[in-house]
């Protein structure tokens, strides 16, 4: 039977034995899993897991018994860049050891997942097959619960912290999507839920935005029957909303493009 | 004696045949032996009910929340 990794194989054609394929299980349970999802689960001979909901943790256990969590490598303080780092070298020494290992993330396994991508990269530097399967990811369930299409406007998604860090210029003309918005601020992993200081993204988005600017806190919602949690604040308000864990915030166009008719010349499109 | 009923059981049943739940949720929920309160947090299709339900169901379940650390020293450049 053709392996997965078919195509895939490296020169070292001696190594038989370890292989790695990062999954996304989705935002909701089950559902969201394509076969091609399940069967690399259920055929590893281990999987590595972390999720955010306990039922998908029982979920993975049930395709594959030899499923067991990453989480244990979490300490309260640490920061989250050397735990993800640690994550990446206990999924490689198990490849090491010729097993065909399947490591599954939440939501899409390269969207804000540092071991995702990385995992694969060494694992391949080192003569690995490895590959990375696409999941649904919480801004795709984004798009499809607040009717929003990303094209329409154009779309800037930033991780919260980095946008203050970092300083990114923001586009009011096009859709502002900020992640993990509930840690922001936050390099460790908190022990309890973090109260991110609101007020100092409110500064930042106020040299962009006007304080009465709409804008939208979402939570995909993670099992069938749950809708999404949506929730509108303008600007002004947003220091003070209860932020989840779970949450992206979504900063919808202040302002329409401006159309540039030099551009559409030097196209060859017709004006308006 | 047989275990209590568990909101959790009940969702990932239904997780893997949404379409059989959905054609009758009430005959669902009426045959699940989950109690008229589990039945009511269902029923809401409250994410946070639901969510709190289930943490309480299964408190010693490994999750974690967050994947991906905005700042990284040294600095962390992409290579694409």
């Amino acid at each position: 039977m053709a392996s997965p990794h078919s195509g895939l194989l490296s020169e070292r054609s001696a190594r038989s034995a370890g292989s790695l394929t990062v999954v996304g299980t989705g935002i909701q349970l089950a559902v969201h899993a394509t076969p091609q999802i399940r069967s690399a689960l259920e055929a590893a001979d281990e999987v590595l897991y972390l999720v955010t909901d306990p039922l998908t943790t029982m979920w993975i256990e049930r395709l594959n018994p030899e499923a067991r969590s990453l989480a244990h490598l979490y300490e309260p303080g640490k920061k989250r860049s050397e735990t993800y780092a640690a994550m990446v070298e206990e999924i490689l020494d198990r490849v090491r050891g010729g097993r065909e290992v399947c490591v599954a993330f939440y939501g899409h396994p390269g969207v804000f997942v540092d071991p995702g991508h990385e995992a694969v990269r060494r694992a391949r530097l080192e003569g690995f097959p490895a590959r990375m399967l696409p999941g649904i990811s919480a801004e795709d369930c984004l798009f499809a619960d607040l009717g929003i299409d990303p094209a329409d406007a154009g779309c800037q998604s930033y991780e919260a912290t980095a946008l203050l860090v970092y300083g990114y210029a923001v586009e009011p003309a096009a859709l502002l999507v900020l992640w993990q918005v509930g840690f922001l601020g936050e390099l460790t992993t908190p022990t309890s839920a973090p109260r991110p200081p609101l007020a100092l993204l409110v500064e930042y988005l106020e040299r962009f935005y006007p304080k009465d600017h709409g804008v939208i806190i979402y939570e995909a919602s993670s099992y069938v029957i749950c809708q999404p949690l949506i929730r509108r604040f303008s600007l002004a308000e947003l220091a003070e909303a209860e932020m989840r864990p779970m949450a992206t915030m979504v900063v919808p166009p202040r302002t329409r493009p401006s159309l540039d008719l030099t551009a559409l010349d030097r196209l060859g499109l017709p004006r308006p | 004696m047989e275990p209590e009923p568990k909101i959790g059981e009940f969702l990932i049943r239904i997780s893997e045949d949404p379409d059989a739940f959905f054609r009758d949720p009430e005959k669902a929920l009426a045959e699940s032996g989950l109690t008229p309160e589990q039945q009511d947090i269902i029923r809401s299709g409250d994410i946070r009910r639901i969510q709190e339900a289930v943490r309480a169901e299964y408190p010693d379940r490994d999750l974690f929340f967050i994947t991906w650390a905005p700042v990284k020293w040294p600095v962390h450049i992409v290579d694409y």
